[in-house]
């Protein structure tokens, strides 16, 4: 019964009692998690980048002040300490004084202990020599812990020249006058003087600069490291997003998402399936001379030739692998075909006969026997559309050499025909849009085609492209009976600017 | 979720839960908010020092928010959590216990009407417990705080119901001498009477 009562009052005292944990006990938690769950704290790590930045700048001035501190402070013994090898000099160990180059603040204290026990050392001597008043002024200064090899050397060499009595003051006294104006012109003797004078340090002046003229030591004395556990782990954890970071950076500069291109393309055409159809339906039968008037035009709608196109487009990823483009060309395609017609009007005109003005005789059967045979003579034939292609593309490979495949419909504007005979008394024969044309206003066209690419630049790509494009329908009308479906085989060769 | 404060600390359990479940960062810091005072009693209790005790508290709601999607309900949250806790202490002590293990020691029974816990306050039991052996701070702590009964001490540390005992007794025993050296008796008659 006692002990029940025992482990109850445990018990009840225990049940409600609370104790405040500290504040890092969550943050590590929020850690914890945070890395158990792949996200980062970016708050929290930019406060510590931070942080760990202003620390590294301390650093870097801290030691920038010391080195320029170590650096003045050379210069000064160079311009106010006389070198002298004399042995018999009191001197520190060399040893001691070679271990002023290691960075270690607590070597420098050592040394600096040392220095002071021997000025301890000097003061006694001195005041045997009764000139203490000077060594006790560089003790004072010892204690207070502020002393630096520059600092100290005019006191050391009070104290050499106390040790060392008048004699050596005044045997070196002309070498000392000479070395205290040491001029610019001196400054590699002056060097000299001073590495002699790091490997023996028992040689000091008794040259004593004003206090004003005395640099003052700069003593880094760093903390005592601790290793903060929390710690670590941010700054690991900002050194892998950092690093995620980089690669999604790169990724990004890498990524091609829109762009726009300029390209020019030439190929060929050659005509298939109808071509050369004799256009029957523009009432040809009652024409004198049939045969000759039909082969002019079948030979106008059979003849292959050259295209050529510009145009502007634009395009982006509309997937990992998959592209979109579009865009607006000027298209223009030429051909060169033979007649043995001609087509005489009014006031001299005389030319190549065409479908539309055949296709208008129809119309106007008094004009039938406007058309004439003649010797065959040649035909330069130039059409011209506006056409807007659309392109899906397929990305087989999407590095810095690119390879893709490219399908899509092209919406073909007809602009005009131009028929340029050969000869310089025929006149040229413009056909354009509107109900008198022969020619459809407008035609699709399937394209397909591969996209051959280089990355040049960060921002730039050259392409070639190769590809066919093919009428859906007759470039002419359906009433005329003609089929004339242009099939174009041409290379185009593209500039890429890539936004992002 | 926006982080308010007031608005967490009126959440319910269930709430809790969930928002925890999403996870809710500002939830699960709400819960934490709630529990970590208590818990952190608990984890004090099978620890040396309060460094100690926060380690586990930490890796202990590492664990409760990692599991609660696991939580059935079939206890109250609370309880489940001082489980994990437990748990987590075990773990963390585990080692150490194996370093020391634990044998039958003979109970030294002292007079029990000289023993008043109640007169105590949390702090100076806290300190009595934390200055037990570590085994029997264990078993003192899974007996006659938490509950459990000796054979499942047993089985929770792989030691002998008898061990568990015995190590029960023996924490007991100090615990007495503590109290009685507190006691106005051991300033009246000296360690010497006990």
């Amino acid at each position: 019964m006692e002990k029940q009562k025992f482990e109850d009052a445990f018990r009840n005292i225990f049940r409600n009692a609370e104790e405040e944990p500290s504040s890092g006990v969550w943050t590590n938690i929020e850690l914890d998690l945070e890395r158990l769950e792949g996200r980062k704290m970016k708050k929290r790590i930019l406060f510590y980048q931070l942080v760990a930045a202003a620390a590294v700048l301390l650093a870097v001035v801290s030691t920038g002040l010391f080195y320029y501190s170590e650096t003045n402070s050379g210069k000064q013994i160079n311009n106010t300490t006389i070198a002298d090898n004399n042995p018999g000099n009191e001197s520190l160990p060399s040893g001691e004084r070679k271990s002023e180059t290691a960075p270690n603040s607590s070597m420098r204290l050592d040394r600096d202990n040392n220095e002071r026990s021997s000025l301890d050392n000097t003061q006694e001597a001195a005041g045997r020599n009764k000139q203490s008043t000077d060594v006790a002024k560089s003790k004072d200064e010892m204690a207070s812990g502020k002393k630096s090899k520059s600092a100290l050397q005019p006191h050391l060499n009070q104290k050499g020249s106390v040790q060392g009595g008048v004699a050596l003051a005044s045997k070196n006294a002309q070498a000392e006058k000479e070395k205290i104006s040491l001029g610019s012109e001196d400054l590699t003797q002056a060097m000299a003087e001073e590495s002699r004078m790091e490997a023996n340090v028992g040689t000091f002046s008794s040259n004593h600069l004003p206090k004003l003229y005395q640099s003052r030591p700069v003593v880094l004395v760093l903390p005592e490291t601790q290793i903060d556990e929390g710690q670590v782990l941010l700054a690991r954890l900002a050194y892998e997003e950092q690093l995620m970071n980089q690669d999604k950076t790169e990724k990004n500069k890498r990524d091609e998402r829109v762009w726009t291109s300029l390209g020019f393309a030439a190929g060929s055409f050659s005509h298939v399936g109808g071509a050369g159809d004799t256009p029957k339906a523009a009432g040809l039968n009652s024409f004198q001379d049939y045969n000759t008037l039909g082969n002019s035009l079948s030979n106008e709608t059979s003849a292959p030739g050259f295209s050529y196109s510009v145009g502007v487009n634009v395009g982006g990823k509309i997937a990992n692998r998959w592209t979109l483009q579009g865009g607006v060309n000027y298209l223009t395609q030429n051909s060169s075909y033979t007649s043995n017609a001609l087509i005489v009007g009014d006031q001299n005109f005389a030319a190549a006969p065409t479908i539309a003005e055949v296709n208008k005789s129809q119309g106007l059967n008094s004009r039938a026997a406007d058309f004439v045979s003649t010797p065959e003579y040649s035909v330069n034939n130039n059409i011209q559309f506006f056409s807007l292609p659309v392109s899906a593309g397929y990305l087989i490979i999407d590095k810095d050499f690119g390879w893709q495949l490219n399908t899509g419909i092209s919406t073909d504007f007809f602009v005009q025909n131009v028929l340029t005979p050969d000869n310089e008394n025929l006149s040229r024969t413009t056909s354009g849009r509107g109900d008198d044309s022969p020619y459809r206003p407008y035609n699709f066209s399937g394209l397909i085609g591969t996209e051959i690419s280089y990355r040049v630049a960060e921002r730039y790509r050259v392409s070639l492209n190769p590809g066919f494009r093919y009428p859906f329908n007759s470039i002419y009308k359906t009433e005329l009976g003609i089929t004339t479906t242009p099939v174009t085989f041409d290379v185009a060769l593209k500039f890429k600017y890539i936004f992002h | 979720m926006q982080h308010n404060p007031k608005i967490e600390s009126m959440l319910g359990e269930q709430e809790l839960i969930e928002g925890c479940r999403k996870p809710d960062r500002a939830i699960q810091k709400a819960l934490y908010e709630r529990y970590c005072r208590k818990m952190m009693v608990v984890c004090l209790r099978y620890s040396k020092s309060t460094l100690e005790a926060e380690d586990v508290l930490q890796e202990g709601f590492v664990k409760v928010f990692q599991g609660i999607k696991n939580f059935r309900g079939e206890s109250k949250l609370e309880t489940w959590i001082t489980r994990i806790m437990v748990n987590t202490a075990l773990n963390s002590q585990r080692r150490k216990l194996y370093l020391l293990p634990m044998v039958d020691v003979t109970e030294i029974d002292l007079p029990e009407h000289e023993m008043s816990v109640s007169d105590l306050n949390y702090s100076q039991l806290l300190d009595m417990i934390q200055s037990l052996p570590q085994g029997c701070q264990v078993v003192f702590n899974l007996f006659a705080i938490e509950g459990y009964g000796h054979k499942e001490i047993g089985e929770l540390l792989g030691i002998s119901e008898g061990t568990s005992k015995s190590q029960y007794a023996r924490a007991r025993s100090l615990i007495k001498s503590k109290l009685l050296k507190d006691s106005t008796y051991y300033s009246k008659y000296g360690e010497a009477k006990i």
